[in-house]
């Protein structure tokens, strides 16, 4: 014997009688939702943006000039020995010199006059795939520093730690509005499902005479609060994405990020987001019945 | 009477301090019984279904119903107790956008019965009443007697072991009054234990039944 049948069909007729503000409550859950999705997709390509250009971290060390040539390969056996050090190549002054006559193919004129050594020789280090967390670099800059022989450090920094701290900063915010539809959800649906109860109270008085268990009169509320975490989260993805491929078209973005191409948010994230306002919508549904439901 | 099916020791009941609204029942009611429990309003007639049918808890002594120590029952075990007790109000309680025939089919629903099943039974219990013609229609289009019949359909429709009825004439005139009478009695004849509280002596002088008279809480005869 089971009362799942009588569960179903009655979870659909309760949501029937109470049209308007089950569409409310599903349209503010969507509204709360959209905004947690947009700030995810943004922190989600921001973080993206930022992991593909630290991939591309090389740290150039300039040598000191009066460092005798016959110490390089000391100095060079050194930096190979710095935790995170995948590979150096040491670039003499000449092969500097070289690179800028290519870069500068078209305006030979801005390096006539310069001789071809009048660039410091540098050792360009690749680091290994776990130091591309900036917090990590950063130690290995310093060992770097202290090193004799090499005068300074160059990795640009400051352009990947800006876009670090942007996402970060994205991350910081996508958890407030997070907090946010923690709240707004729990304060609409529970009163949605207050004011359902505070409609049917008589109906539901019955029930509990007739002897229907907790289960059988919360399953209809349990389930209309998924049916609205659903709906409400359904609806903000596809507007999110309808939102996304419209900016996408619309959005030309400026300098070094030029050829970065934004993405949706994956499959598993949607899914969670989801899965989610689901799991929240019914448990605050359920936990709204509980004082109804005290003998 | 060698085990009874309903027992009450030492029962009482108070809300506040000052609040006794039952003081000290002891009443043993048989299977098959049709007991009337009589008294003027605020008697406490209520507050005795109540307590019988675990709406209310007494605050002290013992109720047994069908063996069971209802101070030791769980909250959780409340809702398989009342599926074996019927009950009948004076306000018929109908759910009003249930029809006829949805009405009694949930005392069956409740209890996860499969809907064939549901359906013969109801069918066959608003047959026996006379409302089989009814079963598609909404309450307030009803009479009521005609409700207050629904009401009882519902009560019986799961062959209760005890049937309960708080003034189940309270809002119906001498006739239909009569009618639902005649029926408890039916009822009755069929093996089912019947507890009618009212404060209509008319109805309880055209019968030769037990009376159980309260009065401030107490039984007093």
């Amino acid at each position: 014997m089971s009362v799942i049948p009588y569960i179903i069909p009655r979870t659909f007729s309760n949501m029937r009688g109470n049209r308007l503000s089950h569409l409310m409550t599903a349209l503010t859950i969507a509204f709360v939702v959209l905004i947690f999705g947009l700030s995810t997709l943004i922190y989600f390509n921001l973080h993206r943006l930022a992991e593909n250009y630290s991939r591309e971290i090389r740290i150039v060390t300039y040598i000191d000039p009066a460092l005798p040539p016959e110490d390089i390969e000391g100095l060079k056996a050194k930096v190979l020995k710095l935790r995170g050090v995948a590979n150096i190549r040491h670039v003499t002054s000449q092969e500097g010199y070289q690179r800028l006559v290519q870069q500068f193919q078209d305006e030979k004129d801005i390096l006539a006059g310069l001789g071809e050594d009048f660039l410091p020789s540098t050792l360009e280090i690749e680091v290994t795939g776990t130091m591309y967390n900036m917090g990590r670099i950063r130690p290995l800059v310093s060992e770097l520093t202290s090193l004799p022989g090499i005068t300074d450090v160059y990795y640009g920094k400051e352009w990947v730690e800006r876009l670090r701290q942007a996402a970060d900063f994205t991350r910081l915010i996508t958890f407030a509005i997070g907090g946010l539809f923690l709240l707004t959800t729990i304060f609409v649906v529970s009163n949605t499902i207050k004011l359902t109860i505070y409609l049917r109270r008589n109906e539901l008085e019955t029930m509990r005479l007739v002897g229907a268990t907790n289960f059988f009169i919360r399953g209809p509320f349990v389930l209309e609060g998924m049916l609205q975490g659903l709906v409400g989260s359904g609806l903000a993805m596809l507007a999110l994405f309808a939102l996304f491929e419209f900016l996408k078209t619309q959005v030309n973005f400026p300098g070094f990020i030029r050829f970065f191409s934004p993405i949706f948010l994956p499959i598993p994230v949607v899914t969670g987001i989801i899965a989610g306002s689901i799991i929240l919508c019914a448990t605050v549904s359920a936990f709204s019945m509980r004082q109804f439901l005290r003998v | 009477m060698d085990s009874p099916l309903i027992e009450l020791k030492h029962v009482y009941k108070s809300y506040e301090q000052d609040l006794t609204v039952l003081e000290d029942i002891n009443l043993r009611i048989g299977k098959g019984e049709f007991v009337f429990i009589n008294g003027p309003s605020g008697a406490g007639k209520t507050t005795l279904l109540k307590v019988i049918l675990c709406i209310e808890r007494s605050t002290k002594g013992e109720v047994w119903v069908d063996g069971i120590n209802l101070k030791r029952l769980s909250n959780s075990k409340i809702p398989y107790l009342r599926r074996r007790m019927g009950m009948v109000f004076q306000d018929f309680k109908l759910i009003e956008n249930l029809t006829v025939f949805e009405n009694v089919a949930l005392s069956m629903e409740v209890c996860g019965i499969k809907k064939s099943v549901i359906e013969q039974r109801v069918d066959q219990v608003l047959k026996s009443l006379g409302l089989e013609i009814k079963k598609r229609i909404y309450p307030r289009r009803l009479s009521g007697g005609e409700q207050q019949r629904v009401a009882v359909a519902r009560a019986v429709v799961n062959d209760p072991l005890v049937l309960l009825a708080d003034e189940p004439t309270g809002n119906l005139d001498a006739g239909r009054a009569a009618d639902i009478m005649s029926l408890f009695n039916e009822i009755s004849a069929r093996g089912t234990t019947v507890i009618f509280a009212t404060h209509n002596q008319e109805l309880i002088r055209s019968t030769a039944k037990r009376v159980i008279i309260l009065d401030q809480g107490r039984i007093v005869n």
